[in-house]
């Protein structure tokens, strides 16, 4: 442990009406380390992030990042977090850059370091050029790209990313990736959701395995393959076995008849 | 035109619609739900409507008056219904409807423009049926006093026409400016954003305009006396029927329904027609000129404004002259003002010599138009953040900066606006210093307690959802502000009217109220809007 952790959260539960979207979930995410979300669709992971950052009340259980609780101090919290959507929600009618601007202004960046941080993610990410171009003209990944960079300009000292590869191209996957493990060395700590297991094994330094809402298996890519029995194995086939989908062909033969 | 695919089209506008989201994530429930619920809702305010006019107003009335007002309604209704199913649905409904959804599905499903243009007509009429329905049932009660039912029926069918009439001619607006504003695609410059919005603007007027027949009638009266012109302005064909139904005239009644009808088929030809020409649009990217990255506080700084509420003001007016949605917005006071323009002769208006009275009219439609803008643009300042509301959620910025922010957007747009309105009602009247300080007075209170009053409405009932929108608001929402904006001007300016109507009190002591009274209504307002707010942060994202 790297000390006190950056993230907790304690017994949290959350439905929503009939459905339980999250439920009693324990989860400890020390400071630098890249934690990983991971379940099929509807296990959770995008209400146990909005919990996280405040955006959704807990029904009950207990969360403090950084030892702050975003239900009570939300500004303190929102303040060092940066977080991007699952679908990146911007304003089409902006340019690139004026989106940026806006977003750093919002976060209160400082004016002085303002232009040349913006700049140097336009370049990292492959969009300079394109920046005075407006958004409602830009790809997914595009946009997926400028949300990355607008989560990252405050310099947040926890990042949560929901599906933050989906739509990227192999180079920018490869910049978010080693971004990410560049900033975990400096001790910001990222908490994100994937369906890419390659990604998962490659850069979390843990991860948590929901299921239905519920925490079904935690521990790095290694020790989860050891616990289910199958360490030559890759982490598709143990997620796929914690999550009681391992045998697909049932399925497959239904469809093809 | 396959008559089955327009009707499924227009079932699944009409669902679109009705099962809009509202405010905070909730949806209809029940009947509100259903589509149906609408022309319930419409049934019962015709019988409300004629009830009302049959038992209580139309009784009070002498017969001579009875039949004038019974037939001259009737004959007005068919070309009234017309305009007002334009212009209600542009500042409802446009693009929220057929537009909105087709944008998505359309394009890759086998149906023709003429599918698509009757469908997205017919949800118009779905939209219009509750205000028509009332129009309607006043005017059976008046008929069923005098026993004119056969007048009544004719103008009924006529009105009914009329509303598809006015839903056609929407259909061309909406066509005409996708063509407009994509032939902006890839354009560079600020300017060639601004001119896209001019155009869009101009094509919203322009088109309403030639559905209006009160502007029609002074257009075409310029050319020829009033009485040759009512004859060759074609949307008051309808109501030219009637008139020769009432006068027993079977040979003019004849004629002008044929050319009713013929209007009617040129204009659903020209809405295919423009359709078919340009489908629907791709969303217009344009590419501005370099931005500088802000790297001072600027003017909204040295005004008190933190960064956060900075950029969000300017983001704001850069939304105002970018978005397609906004032209509807601009271009509704854009028309307020031009009817009152093209309904005032300039001799009149321009010489010194007319007395301030007969210049009021002019004067009050144009501040009922710049009011009209405050209201619309406060309305939806909330709303217009659409699913990116999320990025404020997550942003570290109180409710309270949000509201600042977009209350002063909301002046600074206005501003202008009253500045030029000052300065017309100066020139124009040559009143003195205390009459133009005291309207300058007034103007600014009301701008600024309307605009309070529309923000809170409007925070209230935001509809975030995706696609392109006019109103930002969910439908209860625009009435609700509508019934405000009434009530606001009202009370704001009662302690006025005392004075200059009843010379119940002196000026200075009912200038001293109006302005009391609009600062308590912006003290509520604010309260309310905060505590609305505060809510819409707690909802689920």
């Amino acid at each position: 442990m790297r000390g006190e952790p950056a993230v907790s959260l304690k017994g949290v539960s959350r439905r929503f009406g009939e459905i339980r979207a999250v439920m009693n979930l324990d989860i400890d995410i020390e400071r630098g380390a890249i934690h990983g979300l991971l379940g099929p669709n509807g296990s959770g992971k995008s209400t146990a992030m909005k919990m996280v950052l405040g955006l959704l009340r807990p029904d009950s259980g207990k969360i403090s990042v950084y030892g702050i609780d975003p239900q009570t101090d939300p500004l303190a919290a929102k303040r060092i977090i940066g977080y991007v959507p699952e679908s990146p929600r911007l304003y089409e009618y902006l340019t690139g850059l004026e989106y940026l601007d806006f977003i750093a202004d919002v976060y209160g960046v400082d004016l002085a370091v303002k232009e040349e941080r913006i700049y140097e993610f336009l370049e990292a990410f492959g969009l300079e050029g394109r920046e005075n171009k407006m958004i409602n003209g830009y790809s997914h990944g595009m946009k997926q790209k400028v949300a990355l960079i607008g989560a990252m300009l405050h310099r947040p000292r926890l990042l949560i990313l929901d599906e933050p590869l989906g739509g990227l191209d192999p180079k920018s996957a490869r910049i978010v990736k080693d971004l990410l493990q560049r900033l975990s060395g400096e001790g910001v700590t990222t908490l994100f959701s994937t369906h890419i297991m390659e990604i998962a094994d490659a850069l979390c330094d843990r991860i948590s395995v929901l299921y239905l809402g519920e925490k079904i298996g935690e521990g790095s890519p290694a020790e989860l393959r050891e616990r289910a029995g199958r360490p030559g194995s890759t982490l598709e086939e143990v997620f796929l076995m914690l999550t009681g989908a391992n045998d697909v062909s049932d399925i497959v033969d239904a469809l093809m008849e | 035109m396959n008559l089955r695919n327009a009707l499924r089209l227009a079932g699944v506008f009409c669902l679109s619609a009705a099962r809009e989201r509202r405010a905070r994530g909730g949806r209809p429930t029940g009947l509100a739900r259903r589509p149906v619920a609408n022309i319930y809702y419409s049934l019962a305010l015709f019988a409300l409507a004629s009830g009302f006019v049959y038992f209580s107003l139309g009784k009070s009335l002498e017969g001579a008056v009875l039949n004038l007002l019974a037939s001259q309604l009737a004959v007005f209704l068919p070309a009234f219904t017309m305009f007002m199913s334009m212009i209600y649905s542009l500042m409802t409904e446009f693009s929220q409807s057929g537009e909105a959804v087709s944008t998505d599905i359309v394009n890759w499903l086998p149906i023709k423009a003429g599918d698509f243009v009757l469908g997205s007509a017919l949800t118009t009429i779905y939209f219009v049926s509750p205000m028509a329905s009332i129009l309607l049932g006043a005017v059976l009660g008046l008929s069923l006093l005098n026993g004119s039912l056969d007048s009544w029926a004719l103008s009924s069918t006529l009105s009914v026409y009329g509303c598809l009439l006015g839903a056609l001619a929407l259909e061309i607006v909406r066509a005409t400016m996708s063509r407009a504003s994509g032939a902006f695609q890839g354009m560079r410059g600020q300017r060639a954003v601004i001119l896209r919005m001019v155009l869009s603007v101009a094509v919203i007027v322009v088109v309403s305009m030639m559905f209006n027949f009160s502007v029609m009638m002074r257009v075409v009266g310029w050319f020829s006396s009033s009485v040759v012109a009512i004859r060759f302005v074609a949307v008051l064909w309808p109501s030219m029927v009637v008139l020769e139904h009432i006068s027993g005239n079977l040979a003019g009644e004849l004629v002008y329904s044929a050319l009713s009808a013929a209007l009617l088929a040129a204009v659903y030809y020209a809405s295919v027609g423009i359709r078919e020409r340009y489908w629907v649009p791709a969303p217009v990217s344009l590419r501005l000129q370099p931005v500088r990255i802000s790297r001072s506080r600027g003017i909204l700084g040295s005004l008190g404004f933190d960064s956060g509420e900075a950029a969000l003001i300017r983001k704001d007016l850069k939304s105002l002259v970018r978005r397609r949605e906004m032209a509807t917005i601009l271009a509704i006071p854009v028309m307020i003002v031009l009817m009152g323009v093209l309904s005032t002769p300039p001799e009149m208006l321009f010489d010194p010599s007319t007395p301030i009275e007969a210049k009021g009219p002019f004067l009050a439609q144009c501040a009922m138009g710049i009011l009209m803008l405050i209201y619309q643009v406060a309305l939806g300042a909330l709303g217009q953040e659409g699913e990116a509301f999320v990025n404020l959620v997550a942003a570290p910025m109180e409710a309270g900066q949000l509201l600042r922010a977009k209350a002063a957007g909301v002046v600074i747009i206005s501003l202008p606006a009253l500045v030029l309105y000052f300065a017309l009602f100066s020139y124009l009247t040559s009143a003195d210093a205390t009459t133009v300080g005291v309207v300058a007075a007034v103007g600014l209170t009301l701008a600024v307690a309307i605009s309070a009053v529309e923000l809170a409405v409007g925070t209230k009932y935001a509809t975030f959802t995706s696609g392109r929108r006019t109103r930002f608001v969910a439908y209860q929402g625009y009435l609700m502000g509508v019934f405000l904006w009434i009530v606001t001007v009202g009370l704001a300016v009662a302690p006025l009217a005392l004075h200059y109507i009843g010379g119940l009190m002196g000026l200075p002591v009912s200038l001293a109220l109006t302005e009391a009274v609009s600062l308590a209504i912006v003290v509520v307002s604010f309260r309310a809007a905060r505590r609305q707010l505060e809510k819409l942060y707690e909802r689920e994202y």
